[in-house]
């Protein structure tokens, strides 16, 4: 154990400089280029009032119009100000939940109230633009809120120039409400700071912040220093670049210090001067990563545990989507109670434990969050209208890496005595509200936050995890590395997903093609639903499929389709499609089962004879769809003579039967004998033996009968 | 004088001699709750018997399927019966319990035995003065206990926003014990009063002008009494009963982790009788406990009301006549120094009269004598 360390300590020292010479400043971007097309470059100065909570900054904004078209206006975030009642983060919080503080009393507590003001903003060429500042709600018109600031430019920014905005603005952090403010003495500083939004699609992506929707930014450097007491440890997006101590000369004076980021699309900090710090390394293919955990002292197991799960996620996400590129990634253990816990942001992230854990949430969090490093800090897709392609995504490989790291059946609890499962824990969540909204519902837009999470996070990974058993785990993985290593530093759509795994599943021949394209730009949104031909018959035969170069021959158009340069843009409609049109786009839920299994000897009237093996049965067996939602379906019956038979059915209509001849009872039936379709709603209909096992029933009624009974003796303790 | 005797002895001396009392009680708890079980049973049964996806529940404890059982829970033709129905034996022990509290104290005091009749028809005589004595427990719980869990909510706050970590729950935790402390006072107090109820239902209370002597039925007449004991009593009654509710929960807690370490077996009785154990062991404690309050109370009885005198039939004066008024009764030195070896307190029924001789006109057999 120590000569690893000895060796790793070494090939760090003697990399380091060699790295350093070749990489970028906070990546280990090959020969130092940059990994993503920077929009924005930021530098901002803070001061950080740790008692009122108060942050006073400058900040420099060089915003390069790269639209291809003038921009008379730009948008800006101030996420802050979401935290005041009249906003509609707070509206729609109080009214249909939150994902974390839920708001619900009818006073809204004044430590929860929450700002950010831009007191002055200018621009190099434009002048003063203080005056041109006004507060817009793209979303609902909600004249309350101001998350969202406009500036209409004097003249317009031309394709390809630059404007440079030199604001001042201040922060009053609120008591923790959604992933930032302050508990205890404990500051999280995100969405801190003013923000442009994205241009994207041919127009301003600026939305208000919701309570249910996370962020989307360009990519960017930072260039930040934060000066505050010096008691107070720092943990930042990017790397430290500098410390200053201000000469003061009293124990309670600050200090400054400075970070820097690239390729990243936010920057989040947190101080507390509780924090204990525990260092480690990971080797990844483009150099060393340094993982630095900042966890409380409060929590002393929290350090060690965050460390060993990040190095193995890390390791988990080389191996099967790629290589993590930056050079640092922190791991910020927030004060307990905090609404702050389980956040990411770029090459930072919150964890969650406390003093007491004996599940693995501790780990779970740890794994979820640094998988969003890749599904939203690299592939920075929307998650205001594309949550699932960053929630549903993570928390599919999140069930992943967690299997993999932890056990498939032991990820979440392992007890000699019980177990739980992340799969089963996601599933359970999109059981318990399947069916109000689709997965690519933008997020603000759900019924409310209680189907948004169950549907974003469980329905997307339980669906994913479902598709990984239709057309094979490598081939999902192949497609997932693939979807990453091509939009990793772009900003993504459902559809560029869908595509990926389509693509490599016809190349695999894990699906066909059923003729129809598609226009890539053709984009899904709630007001232009997008359509593929529902052929419920060549999905069935999804699995008959060929490789990629029988179905070229096949299908010779196909050839033409992917490689003709005049139609980069269109795609071919795969059998996959049927599945992903009721599963991502629709609301369909999937429910098959076993109806019914009668074995009667053929001659019914003759007495039974005394050899059994003599009779002759005729067996039929039942199978049924009771949702709505259709997919081929494979079934294994089992005769009492040891033979199995798998039969398909193509799961349209709403029921079949097969039947038999045989001189064996039929004694147990299964659909997906290989449990591979984890979407079905009831997994217990799924299968029937005619052999009673009344062992589970009893289990849990013993439970339920010693709890009414104990609950009963401590009712009767009021008389 | 009275005895005195050691209240954690005698109580439960005074439970096992009255056994019967706390088997019908147990027997009740377990059958209602069973008895109500039957449908949650049923609905799972029809779940899982046939389906190979529960069989993980059988060589194990997989909390996923159990999960998904909770949720097919609400759907099907008996549509969460558990739910539904599993709670029902709740409130129907409470009222059962409400019946057999009384008779088992009635049994303790008296010697009576624990007979189902006996603690039902006790109950039924004492139904509504122990319903009293809950409301008015509920009452003063609620304003002494309120204002505390106020400030246990205060102090939580506090200690929330200063502490956190281990040292935040145990500062917490010691809040909660203050509150479960000033909890446990008030129940011994309101025990008390029902051990007095129950001593005071044996007391007649005089006859006023014309009515029939009755048992007293005066909920507030045990208050004092209980208050006076309580009081100069509690350093023996608190630290037996803290000990004995500790006991009881302890017993529950480390039998049911026990069991709980049973679950990925193959076989459920092993968790069952564990799981029985425990409810049992807490039952019994509870029992002793009102065992030790009923001694705590026999060792400090509320004084039996002096019935007013019985006038003789007007016209007849008879100097023996046991109950003439100017009578005095006789007692031997034996009586005089002895205190009752029994229980202490009085037999509500009036002593027999007792003659110096025999009544002469009154027919005695003498077989030594012949007959005339």
């Amino acid at each position: 154990m120590l000569r690893t360390r000895l060796i790793t300590a070494a090939a760090i020292l003697l990399t380091s400089p060699v790295l350093e010479a070749q990489s970028g400043i906070a990546t280990n971007s090959p020969n130092g280029a940059p990994l993503s097309t920077r929009v924005v470059a930021y530098t901002i100065d803070a001061r950080l009032d740790t008692d009122k909570k108060y942050l006073d900054a400058t900040e420099t904004v060089t915003y390069k119009n790269l639209t291809g078209q003038p921009l008379a206006t730009v948008p800006f975030h101030l996420y802050l100000n979401a935290f005041r009642p009249g906003s509609t983060f707070t509206r729609e919080t109080h009214f249909n939940g939150g994902v974390r503080d839920s708001e619900a009393d009818n006073d809204y507590p004044a430590e929860k109230l929450g700002s950010i003001t831009i007191s002055h903003i200018d621009a190099d060429g434009y002048g003063d633009l203080t005056s041109a500042m006004h507060f817009i709600a793209p979303d609902d018109g909600n004249a309350q809120d101001h998350t969202v600031t406009e500036i209409t430019l004097p003249h317009p920014l031309a394709p390809n120039d630059s404007i440079i905005f030199h604001l001042a603005f201040q922060d009053q952090f609120p008591l923790s409400v959604a992933r930032n403010g302050y508990k205890r003495d404990f500051i999280m500083g995100g969405q801190w700071y003013p923000k442009p939004g994205v241009f994207w699609h041919g127009a301003w992506n600026c939305h208000q912040y919701h309570s249910t929707t996370e962020f989307f930014s360009d990519f960017a450097t930072f260039n930040v220093t934060l000066t505050l007491p010096r008691r107070y440890v720092v943990g930042a997006s990017g790397v430290p670049t500098g410390e200053l101590v201000n000469a003061n000369g009293t124990p309670n004076g600050t200090r400054t210090l400075s970070f820097y980021a690239e390729d990243v699309g936010d920057f989040a900090w947190a101080a507390s001067p509780n924090f204990t710090v525990t260092d480690g390394v990971y080797l990844s293919s483009l150099g060393p990563v340094k993982v630095h955990v900042l966890a409380l002292a409060a929590h002393p197991k929290a350090g060690p545990r965050y460390l060993d799960i990040a190095r193995k996620s890390l390791a988990f996400f080389e191996q099967h989507y790629g290589p993590y590129p930056y050079k640092l990634l922190t791991v910020i253990d927030p004060e307990p109670g905090s609404e702050i816990g389980g956040m990411e942001y770029p090459t930072l992230f919150t964890g969650d434990t406390s003093w007491y854990d004996p599940s693995y949430i501790t780990e779970l969090t740890i794994e979820h969050e640094f998988g969003h490093q890749y599904w939203y800090g690299m592939v920075a897709t929307n998650e205001f209208e594309d949550a699932w392609l960053d929630e549903g995504i993570n928390s599919y490989t999140e069930v992943r890496a967690l299997g993999a790291i932890l056990g498939r059946d032991t990820s979440v609890f392992n007890r000699s005595y019980a177990n739980a499962s992340d799969y089963e824990l996601q599933r359970f969540e999109y059981l318990s509200q399947p069916d109000y909204d689709p997965v690519t519902r933008w997020a603000f837009k759900f019924r409310d936050s209680d189907s948004y999470g169950r549907i974003t996070y469980g329905k997307s990974a339980t669906l994913l995890a479902t598709l990984e058993g239709l057309i094979g785990r490598d081939t999902l993985d192949e497609a997932m590395r693939t979807y990453f290593l091509r939009y990793r530093f772009t900003h993504p759509t459902t559809e560029d997903f869908l595509r990926t795994i389509e693509e490599v599943a016809i190349k695999n021949g894990r699906a066909g093609v059923t003729g129809g394209t598609v226009d890539s730009s053709t984009h899904y949104t709630e007001q232009n639903q997008y359509h593929v031909v529902f052929e419920t018959d060549k999905a069935s035969h999804a699995a008959s499929a060929t490789d990629a170069a029988g179905l070229m021959k096949l299908h010779p158009e196909l050839d033409s389709l992917f490689n003709s340069p005049d139609h980069q843009s269109v795609f071919p409609v795969s059998s996959l499609r049927p599945f992903f049109d009721q599963a991502v786009y629709g609301t369909q839920v999937l429910d098959y089962a076993i109806d019914g299994i009668y074995s009667n000897p053929v001659q019914w009237w003759l007495p039974e004879p005394k050899d059994k093996k003599q009779i002759q049965y005729l067996s039929t067996v039942y199978l049924r769809r009771k949702g709505d939602f259709i997919l081929p379906v494979t079934a294994e019956i089992v005769f009492d003579d040891g033979t199995r038979l798998r039969e398909h059915w193509n799961g349209v209509d709403r029921w079949t039967k097969f039947t038999y001849t045989r001189n064996a009872k039929v004694i147990s039936v299964e659909i997906d004998p290989d449990h591979v379709v984890l979407l079905d709603a009831n997994l217990f209909n799924n299968s029937y033996t005619i052999d009673r096992n009344p062992i589970p029933a009893r289990k849990l009624s013993n439970i339920w009968l010693s709890f009414n009974q104990l609950v009963a003796q401590l009712v009767a303790w009021v008389v | 004088m009275l005895e005195r005797r050691n209240i954690f002895i005698h109580g439960l001396s005074l439970t096992l001699r009255r056994l019967p009392a706390l088997l019908w009680t147990y027997a009740f708890n377990l059958a209602l709750a069973f008895l109500f079980s039957i449908p949650f049973n049923l609905q799972i049964s029809a779940l899982l018997n046939h389906s190979l996806a529960a069989q993980r529940l059988s060589s194990g404890f997989d909390l996923g399927p159990i999960a998904e059982t909770y949720l097919h829970l609400h759907e099907g033709p008996i549509r969460d019966a558990g739910g539904e129905f599993g709670h029902t034996s709740i409130p129907l022990y409470l009222i059962v319990y409400f019946f057999l509290v009384p008779g088992t104290l009635f049994c303790y005091q008296t010697n009576a035995p624990a007979r189902l009749s006996t603690l039902l028809q006790q109950g039924l005589l004492y139904f509504w003065r122990f319903f009293r004595i809950t409301l008015l427990t509920l009452i003063v719980s609620g304003l002494v206990l309120g204002p505390l869990y106020f400030l246990q909510g205060k102090w939580a706050d506090h200690v929330d926003d200063h502490i956190v970590g281990r040292h935040a729950f145990l500062a917490t935790l010691a809040g909660n014990i203050v509150l479960f402390l000033v909890a446990s006072i008030l129940r011994l107090y309101f025990d008390l009063v029902e051990v007095y109820t129950v001593q005071l239902g044996l007391h007649l209370r005089p006859a006023v002008f014309g009515t029939k002597a009755r048992p007293d039925r005066r909920v507030r007449r045990a208050l004092g009494p209980a208050w006076r004991t309580l009081r100069s009593h509690f350093s023996q009654a608190w630290p037996v009963f803290l000990f004995l509710t500790l006991v009881g929960f302890a017993a529950v807690v480390l039998t049911a982790r026990t069991s709980m370490h049973m679950l990925a077996q193959p076989r459920v009785w092993p968790t069952f009788l564990l799981a029985q154990l425990g409810l049992f062991l807490m039952l019994l404690t509870r029992f002793w406990q009102r065992g030790a309050e009923t001694s705590l109370a026999l060792q400090n009885p509320i004084p039996a009301p002096s019935l007013p005198p019985i006038l003789p039939i007007a016209g007849v004066v008879n100097p023996n006549d046991p109950l003439h008024p100017g009578r005095r009764i006789q007692l031997t030195p034996e009586q005089h120094t002895h205190p009752p070896t029994h229980e202490p307190i009085s037999n509500p029924e009036p002593a027999p009269p007792s003659l110096d001789a025999p009544d002469p006109g009154v027919f005695h057999h003498e077989p030594t004598k012949p007959p005339q």
